[in-house]
């Protein structure tokens, strides 16, 4: 490939000699012009082109221009050493760079080969984690379907928890209220017993009173009939203990009435 | 030019693999081992945990007091201080030979000391026994006027009852009972419901029930929760009362 440019150099350079001939020294310049494609005019190829094509040119080993003593000669050789000179060091360059380019190219497609095996390999686990990950949310939708059951069942149940409490808390209040009333009337009738017992305690004194009342008016009677037998003064101490006796009874007994009356 | 384009090419091939193997995703991770996160409660940290038999917390610490008298039986309503101590009012336990309470479930004590003061009708009854599990909550401050009051007791002696109300404004005591300024509320309250506990929304004791407006709305008149609180700080106000009819007499 290289070669075929060096060939574009010598047929333009050819061209150019036979179209226009020039002087040797206008040659490079006029050459470097035409071939002025975007290279650098001071490259040895450049020079190597224009000269080599015009070495093995008939005409020009018999232009007038030149030196009848053949010194045209000299330079043409001197410029087909530096231009082999050029090409064998223009080859190793080239081949570098293609080596380099083959060289990378074949690591980047080892590298890629790699590359490929190891999303291969991971794309099959992200599958199977896929397949897993599937079978865990049906697993876990079973779940949840299981749980929404549960749940109506237990709504269901609290449901009738509640209400069931609600009876038992309305039966706990009815209770601790019939308990309460029941200790407020026990103590009420503890309250009433004490009283009641009170009276017949009253009573009983009075009852008691009463008969030593009765006892003493007998025995005051008994003291009248023998009358001669006991001192007048005596006799009427004797009756004033037994009214103040029978008084006290008979303020018991009316104490008693009223308190019953109460 | 052209030469350097298989170089650049190989340097573009050799970029693009560098380039995916920096994409190369990785391989998953394991597979987790249970997908259902931690409960944000457990069974005890909700607070029907608090009413184990459905009554709640207010409903728990008022009781019903039982003053049997010199000759006489009345009730009144009270509330638990703390496992030892209620508070009632004074004309509730006055002229007393004994002190019964009972709870919400019926559960009965007997009071071994009774104290009460003449600053306000308010008297302190204490327990040997300790009494339920769920104590008043007194309220830092003193209700204002327009807010919402619950009022639970036991009106003529009957169930537990709770009745709602707003606080209407202040006044002086017109019974003469309390020094200083009371609250009016509209929770229309009856005989038996002396002592009960006016609760504010936040369940916190802000005043104590002692009577009622005499002018057929039964609005209720309560002591407020400071004069409470000043009572319980100054126990030298509180004086102890008797329990026998024969020391009265």
């Amino acid at each position: 490939m290289g070669t075929s440019r060096s060939d574009r150099s010598r047929a333009r350079a050819k061209r150019d000699s036979a179209s226009a001939p020039a002087l040797p020294g206008d040659t490079a310049t006029e050459t470097l012009d035409a071939d002025d494609g975007g290279l650098a005019p001071e490259t040895a190829d450049d020079f190597d082109a224009v000269e080599t094509s015009q070495a093995p040119t008939p005409d020009a080993a018999e232009t007038p221009d030149h030196d009848p003593d053949g010194s045209p000669y000299a330079p043409s050789r001197r410029h087909d050493d530096a231009g082999l000179l050029a090409a064998l060091r223009r080859m190793p360059r080239e081949r570098t760079w293609w080596i380099v380019a083959v060289t990378v190219l074949a690591i980047a497609t080892t590298v890629m080969a790699v590359l490929v095996y190891q999303m291969v390999g991971i794309t099959e686990e992200w599958e199977q984690r896929s397949n897993e990950i599937d079978a865990a949310n049906y697993e876990l939708g079973q779940e949840i379907a299981d749980a929404n059951t549960t749940i109506t069942q237990q709504t269901d149940r609290i449901t009738l928890l509640t209400q069931q409490l609600d009876t038992a808390k309305t039966r706990i209040s009815e209770l601790a209220d019939q308990t309460a009333n029941f200790d407020d009337d026990r103590a009420y009738m503890a309250q009433q017993i004490d009283l009641l017992s009170g009276y017949v305690g009253s009573a009983s004194s009075v009852a008691n009173a009463l008969g030593r009342c009765v006892d003493g008016q007998k025995q005051l009677v008994e003291y009248v009939k023998n009358a001669e037998d006991y001192e007048p003064q005596e006799l009427l101490d004797y009756e004033n203990s037994v009214n103040e006796l029978c008084k006290a009874a008979q303020d018991s007994n009316a104490a008693l009435q009223a308190q019953l009356s109460e | 030019m052209s030469r350097r384009l298989p170089a650049l090419a190989a340097l573009s091939a050799a970029a693009l693999t560098l380039a995916g193997c920096a994409a190369l995703p990785d391989a998953p991770g394991p597979l987790a081992t249970t997908w259902v996160p931690a409960a944000s409660v457990s069974p005890g940290d909700v607070p029907a945990a608090l009413s184990p038999d459905g009554f709640n917390s207010a409903q728990r610490m008022t009781v019903r007091v039982r003053n049997i008298g010199c000759g006489f039986i009345a009730t009144g309503t009270g509330f638990a201080l703390d496992e030892n101590t209620l508070i009632t009012n004074q004309h509730v336990i006055s002229d007393s030979r004994s002190i019964e309470v009972s709870t919400y479930n019926g559960v009965k004590y007997t009071a071994t000391t009774v104290s009460s003061t003449s600053v306000a009708d308010i008297a302190i009854v204490r327990t040997e026994d300790p009494i339920g599990t769920s104590y008043a909550i007194l309220a830092q401050e003193d209700p204002e006027i327009g807010d919402a009051i619950t009022v639970l007791g036991y009106p003529g002696g009957g169930q537990l009852t709770s009745v709602d109300g707003v606080i209407l404004g202040t006044t002086s005591d017109p019974i003469e009972a309390s020094v200083g300024t009371v609250y009016v509320s509209s929770a229309s309250v009856v005989s038996g419901s002396s002592g009960s506990p006016a609760l504010n929304e936040a369940g916190e004791v802000v005043g104590v029930v002692y009577a009622k407006i005499p002018d057929g709305t039964n609005n209720s008149l309560i002591i407020p929760v400071s004069t409470l609180r000043t009572l319980l700080s100054e126990t030298s106000l509180m004086i102890p009362e008797a329990l026998d009819c024969e020391t009265d007499e």
